[in-house]
């Protein structure tokens, strides 16, 4: 598939995710309404994993409502089997952020994964949402990427922009500037900040350990350990030892860049039953 | 040993720069009263009394505090 075509396709997924979750058109809260359940208001707290997810915490699940609920299951069963794919193929905030840094040259970017490590960062930000769920100091909206991106996006259909929103241009600030388009790969609050995609995550790892579950992999024997996935992956999950590139599913999205960039083609998005069989 | 410790020490100060600066200003919530009046209203739950809807906008820039602690340490400490 050529670039054109392969980047095409990535803007269409977060148009998709743009179209079923924000207003004006939030599709998935009106096929909902149509189908299954009532959700009484339309709006991205309607399928946003976080509102279930602290209230699973404290113990007030049945507060979600059954839309929340089954989002938030949706998105862990999808992440068990498939990996990600809300992360990496739907999530429009996170996909706006990404699209969003390369407008900039890489020369003005950080590569938060060359100075700090991420993985226990992106642990000990998820743990201070639950955290501060749990101890009833703070609500999960704290921070949201995803209500910034739909008060933005509110902007362009109503003209209207809620004055003066100190908390709103703060928030947008640092998941969209600094963790969006001042950051390599433009994923830098997916990476360490975003508590669903971290959760999302979790249930990737938990689940590369059952048979038939799906992730990126990639054939070693074909690596030419060149770095060009490396430099490619939004999330930095992919570094290069001994000559051969690995991929840490810890932080990886499965948005497809890597395979896609891959001068040998040796990664792919196979599930573990698959990869047996090739080997064999 | 020393690396995990570290590592653990990265991941509690991560923690603490969400859960501190909403614990402050929850517990203090006329510590930035002067902010108040612009942030009424654009987060949900938001009463106008920072603090008293978690300190979202807050918690934001803690962690970036500490992003950044840690990016210029490490970069400190790089030969």
């Amino acid at each position: 598939m050529n670039s054109k075509l392969f980047y095409l396709q990535r803007l269409l997924g977060y148009c998709l995710g743009f179209v079923l979750f924000y207003e004006p058109f939030m599709l998935f809260g009106k096929l909902t309404e149509s189908f299954f359940v009532e959700t009484g208001f339309t709006s991205i707290h309607v399928p946003c994993a976080r509102i279930p997810l602290a209230n699973i915490l404290t113990g007030e699940w049945l507060a979600s409502g059954p839309t929340s609920l089954f989002f938030c299951l949706l998105l862990a069963v999808t992440s068990l089997w498939f990996g990600p794919l809300f992360c990496g193929r739907l999530c429009p905030a996170g996909g706006f952020s990404e699209f969003l840094s390369r407008l900039l040259p890489d020369k003005y970017k950080i590569d938060w994964s060359k100075y700090v490590p991420i993985l226990p960062l992106r642990c000990g930000f998820f743990a201070g949402f639950l955290f501060s769920v749990i101890l009833g100091l703070g609500v999960p909206c704290a921070y949201c990427n995803y209500y910034a991106l739909e008060l933005f996006a509110g902007f362009l259909h109503t003209g209207h922009l809620l004055g003066a929103s100190v908390s709103l241009m703060l928030t947008f600030f640092v998941c969209y500037i600094i963790l969006g388009l001042f950051t390599k790969g433009g994923r830098g609050y997916c990476n360490l900040l975003c508590p669903v995609g971290a959760m999302c995550s979790a249930f990737h790892v938990a689940g590369s350990c059952l048979p038939g579950t799906f992730k990126m992999q990639i054939d070693k024997s074909g690596c030419v350990g060149c770095g060009i996935c490396a430099n490619q992956c939004p999330m930095r999950a992919i570094s290069v030892k001994n000559g051969k590139a690995a991929i840490d599913i810890r932080h990886c999205i499965v948005c497809g860049q890597c395979a896609h960039k891959c001068p040998k083609h040796t990664i792919k998005y196979l599930s573990n039953i698959q990869v047996k069989e090739e080997q064999q | 040993m020393k690396r995990n410790l570290q590592k653990f020490g990265l991941a509690c100060g991560a923690a603490g720069s969400i859960v501190l600066p909403q614990a402050i200003t929850g517990t203090w919530p006329q510590l930035f009263a002067s902010a108040a009046p612009f942030a009424s209203g654009t987060v949900p739950g938001c009463t106008g009394v920072c603090g008293s809807c978690g300190g979202s906008c807050i918690a934001g820039v803690g962690a970036l505090l500490w992003l950044g602690c840690c990016t210029y340490l490490k970069k400190g400490e790089r030969p």
